[in-house]
């Protein structure tokens, strides 16, 4: 197979964010009815004017120095102008890189799990069109219906070289970008349409093909792959590739040509007047930086070091919240360390998938409790039951007075005492039943072993 | 100065009745003319944008405005959606 | 009761001392624009009074309004088929600083489509005429409040100016107009034709009415990025250092020449200290920057006026592309060929010729207008090169009317203040001259005017 040649424009909704990138609305749109988060603003009423939210600013920042990409001290915002429906300005508000333009960041990178880099040529912010729904379908519909509750919100593009060579490698990326961002608290996964990825294929050195609005990483791979045949069938067949904006059309797993917009090479850029340019300090950037906290390079390298196993290491620091955990256990008791990767990649992890838990709790000293007598809890799901309840956020107290058989022996004497009138006529293994019943409630699961021993010896001698 | 009015207007998406076209072309051939002028300048030696000046930035906290008084402006509306034209 | 020429100042005082009744005040407006409206045509919505008596400075005294300002609840047309119907749901921040003051509206003026003009001609719903003759233009694109404010149908008025629009119908009408330093006034709810050149600006009878004004409309707004706090402070100044440049002067026609050059010697005898610049060296290129920047931000801030949200409601035949160019076709002839020049200046391959060519200009305009104002408070010239024409002539040769605005878009390129005042008087019109000061320096242009005003004395209404 000929070389293909992939580069992605990856639209990312900076979904921490409260409010939408120039207006007051709230962010918080899904699930709601349709334009109810709207304002003269983002739905382009004459005379309404666009204001920079602060915090997507540094949200944005965030992702730029993940991305080791560089901040320009002063971008701008831009005009770029085109009709359609879904854009209530029919000109959207973004970063340009030429026109004297200068975009947040450039030239930043990421590294693929293959060890390849991936060059990432800009990163920018921008603000997200209105969404069209239909009756039925797009082609038979007699109108279309149009809901700005999306409109205005905050969007970053990444966009990277021509770099990855495989429908595979695009996949990694966009997987690899998905678990950056959740380092820093953007959480794509948990929100539908959160990054959506323009993807340009050129097959054998031909024209590029962009195919618009895939969204999430596995349908980025299967674009690449329906258009790298497509392209190649083509080019087998003597055909000419033109370079043209196609659709992903995810039902039929196939591109489509775009009719949309004829004048898409008319964009018609120009300085936003309304807003002054963006300025990053060095102070901002110290700001960023210390909001942001570690990669997951550097968390795994930590854990390694600390001499846990590759495969626990990296199961831990793919997610945030377990390697927090397990920072805070380090701290906790330096000894448990080794403990705490394995619970936390093993049971931990199968919890919260069982369960879709969303945060483990702040206070991790009920885990330390469970990990400290990890040994003594009898059985796995007794210790399973104890996690959960640490998870849902409840005091955990495993009760293990670790009873000697001496101790237990008077405890023993005193039980068969008390409740001698019930047992007395009893046939011995409904008498043992009896009284481990009551023993255990008193001493706990934990001490069954020893109290089965230990009543088997008192009941063997009273015989 | 290269421009068809026929080019420009598509562009702009604008439609031009044949009363209009005569009296359109006369005041863009004399915009055009103030245009021109521009071509005796020096072009600046890089590329620059004349923005605004200050830091303005908004702090990220939700101000509800009353959308039903923006669901009033709009022409047609169906369940609270804009009802637009068909887009394809 | 008559309140002809009264000024804001005179009117708030007779309240104030018993003698007038804000309701009487508000009435007796009402009742003449309705009366006046007919001929004149300086209103497009006129508002019947308000009941209620807001409090706060202005006494609930009914003000008029430019078309293009938004105003909640009450239409706001741009004086365009366009919007014709448009009714916003919010006040401009302007507009709710005078409520605040205990401001009312007493109606939306007439104006050149988008504010695109500078004679007034320029509107859906017909030309506003002149109070001084009929058969003229008022000057645009704030033609009917101008007008309004001429003829006694309000008592001050709001505008805006991108190029002269404040300024010049003031002169043609013989009142006062006020261009504030750009981002001065909030421009939020302003409806924008230029916005890196545009400023809501005041027309009154009197420097110390729309200083008045000024001040309550001033100031930073949140929902404008672009507006700054200017100093409010009166300044002392008791000897006016006044710079005229010469070739600007002699851009104008002979008997605007002859008047302006006899205010000079009035000014100078009355203890203005008066230097000469010979010329400011890009005169020749203000009109070609000014014009560049303003089409090429126009053609994208209308390019939301598609009659999807609001606007015409067109037949929905068709495809969206045939649905927008069909309710597209509602501008007028002057807005369509701006659209049209913006859209060439920014297309592919031109933008670097004209564009940023535009703004190189404007640059070093505001640099050697920096340069040489220094030492002085304020550049003195005539804010109009002519003379009120016929109404139609401009129509015939579109040059006549774009070549008017060669003496009032330096201020707008350098985001200055500058106000215009009425400094002669030929036949039954006024000439009007214009102090331009450095950006942010309102106050100073403001002072120089009202000594001016003083000195002149061009317009006695007797009544101030």
């Amino acid at each position: 197979m000929e070389e293909i040649k992939v580069g992605l424009e990856v639209h990312v909704q900076l979904v921490t964010l409260r409010t939408k990138l120039f207006c007051s609305c709230s962010s918080d749109y899904r699930g709601k009815p349709p334009n109810v988060n709207i304002c003269p603003v983002c739905t382009g009423l004459p005379g309404s004017m666009p204001a920079l939210n602060r915090k997507a600013v540094e949200e944005a920042l965030k992702v730029v120095l993940m991305l080791n990409a560089q901040p320009y001290e002063t971008s701008y915002f831009f005009r770029k102008t085109y009709f359609y429906p879904d854009l209530p300005k029919n000109f959207q508000i973004t970063q340009y890189d030429k026109a004297g333009g200068y975009p947040l960041a450039h030239d930043g990178s990421l590294k693929l799990s293959n060890g390849k880099t991936v060059r990432i040529e800009r990163i920018h912010l921008e603000e997200d069109p209105g969404r069209i729904y239909y009756e039925g379908s797009r082609a038979t519909a007699r109108y279309s219906l149009i809901d700005y509750n999306r409109s205005g919100i905050a969007l970053i593009e990444i966009v990277t070289a021509p770099d990855m060579s495989s429908p595979e490698e695009a996949r990694d990326f966009v997987e690899r970008l998905t678990t950056i961002l959740s380092d820093v608290g953007i959480n794509v996964k948990d929100y539908e349409g959160a990054l959506r990825v323009d993807v340009n294929v050129s097959y054998a050195g031909g024209e590029r093909v962009e195919v618009k609005n895939v969204t999430g990483a596995a349908s980025v791979e299967k674009a690449i792959v329906y258009e790298a045949f497509r392209q190649k069938t083509m080019y087998e067949k003597g055909i000419k590739v033109v370079r043209e904006t196609r659709a992903w059309d995810e039902k039929r797993r196939i591109t489509i040509a775009s009719r949309g917009k004829e004048f898409e090479a008319e964009y018609r850029y120009m300085p936003e007047p309304d807003l002054p340019p963006v300025t990053v300090t060095e102070s901002l950037i110290q700001k960023v930086k210390d909001e942001i906290g570690g990669s997951q390079e550097e968390r795994y390298r930590e854990l390694i070091s600390d001499g846990i196993n590759e495969e626990l290491a990296k199961k831990i620091s793919s997610d945030k919240d377990l390697f927090n955990v397990y920072e805070k256990i380090k701290f906790y008791e330096p000894s448990l360390k080794q403990l705490a990767a394995n619970v936390l990649a093993n049971e931990i992890s199968y919890l919260i998938k069982r369960y879709s838990i969303k945060n483990l709790p702040e206070d991790v000293s009920g885990l330390a409790e469970i990990l400290q007598n990890y040994k003594m809890i009898p059985d796995h799901e007794s210790a399973v039951a104890y996690l959960k309840k640490w998870m849902d956020g409840e005091r955990v107290k495993v009760s293990l007075k670790t009873v000697s058989a001496e101790d237990l022996h008077d405890d023993i004497m005193q039980t068969i005492s008390e409740n001698y009138d019930k047992i007395k006529n009893l046939e011995y293994s409904k008498k043992f039943e009896f009284l481990m019943g009551i023993l255990i409630k008193k001493f706990g699961k934990e001490n069954k072993k020893v109290l089965v021993e230990e009543l088997t010896k008192v009941l063997n001698k009273t015989k | 100065m290269r421009y068809s009015i026929n080019k420009l207007s598509k562009l702009s998406m604008l439609k031009i009745s044949k009363e209009e076209e005569k009296m359109i072309a006369k005041k863009v051939q004399a915009l055009g003319e103030l245009l021109e002028k521009l071509d005796t300048v020096e072009p600046p030696k890089e590329a620059f944008v004349l923005a605004p000046e200050g830091e303005h930035k908004r702090d990220d906290v939700p101000v509800q405005f009353d959308s039903d008084e923006i669901i009033k402006v709009f022409n047609n509306v169906k369940e609270r959606y804009l009802k637009g034209p068909k887009t394809l | 009761m008559n309140l002809e020429g009264y000024t804001l100042q005179l009117i708030l005082k007779e309240i104030e001392n018993g003698n007038l009744s804000p309701e009487d005040v508000n009435e007796f407006y009402h009742r003449r624009s309705a009366d006046l409206n007919r001929v004149l045509n300086a209103y497009i919505t006129l508002l019947d009074p308000e009941k209620s008596r807001p409090e706060g400075d202005l006494k609930g005294i009914a003000i008029a309004i430019k078309d293009n300002i938004s105003t909640k609840g009450v239409r706001t047309t741009c004086a365009s088929k366009m919007l014709e119907n448009y009714i916003p749901p919010y006040d401009a921040t302007a507009v709710s600083s005078l409520k605040k003051h205990g401001g009312s509206l007493l109606g939306k003026t007439n104006m050149d489509e988008f504010a695109m003009g500078s004679s007034g001609e320029n509107s859906a719903f017909g030309p506003t005429r002149n109070p001084l003759n009929r058969e003229y233009v008022t000057g645009g694109s704030s033609s009917g409040s101008a007008a309004a404010v001429a003829a006694d149908m309000a008592p001050i008025a709001l505008g805006s100016d991108t190029g002269g629009s404040v300024r010049a119908p003031a002169s043609f009408t013989g009142i006062i107009g006020f261009k504030p330093s750009y981002g001065a006034v909030s421009r939020y709810g302003l409806i924008a034709y230029a916005n890196s050149l545009e400023v809501i600006g005041i027309l009154g009878k009197s420097v110390q009415d729309v200083s008045l004004l000024f001040k309550m409309i001033a100031g930073k707004d949140p929902m404008d990025s672009t507006s700054v706090n200017v100093e409010l402070m009166e300044k002392n100044i008791s000897k006016p250092r006044i710079l005229v440049i010469k070739s600007f002067v002699e851009l104008s026609a002979d008997e605007v020449k002859k008047e302006f050059y006899s205010s000079i010697g009035k000014l100078e005898s009355a203890g203005f200290e008066i230097n000469y610049a010979d010329k400011f060296s890009l005169t020749d290129y203000m009109l070609s920057a000014y014009y560049t920047i303003a089409c090429a931000e126009a053609s994208t801030n209308l390019s939301r006026y598609d009659g999807i949200r609001y606007g015409p409601k067109v037949e929905s035949a068709g495809n969206w592309r045939d649905y927008i160019s069909r309710a597209r076709s509602f501008f007028g002839p002057e807005v369509k060929a701006r659209i049209m020049m913006g859209t060439f200046i920014l297309s592919a391959g031109y933008y670097e010729t004209y564009y940023l060519r535009a703004l190189q200009l404007r640059k070093i305009i505001k640099q050697e207008f920096e340069k040489i104002i220094s030492g002085y408070d304020a550049v003195y010239v005539p804010t109009m090169p002519v003379l009120p024409w016929r109404i139609g002539n401009a129509i015939e040769d579109p040059k006549i009317a774009y070549a008017a605005d060669v003496l009032t878009v330096l201020p707008n390129l350098t985001g200055s203040p500058a106000i215009s005042l009425p400094v002669g008087k030929v036949r039954e019109f006024f000439v009007g001259g214009q102090f331009i000061g450095l950006k942010d320096e309102d106050m100073k242009v403001l002072k120089v005017a009202e000594m001016a005003e003083n000195v002149l004395q061009v317009k006695k209404s007797g009544r101030n």
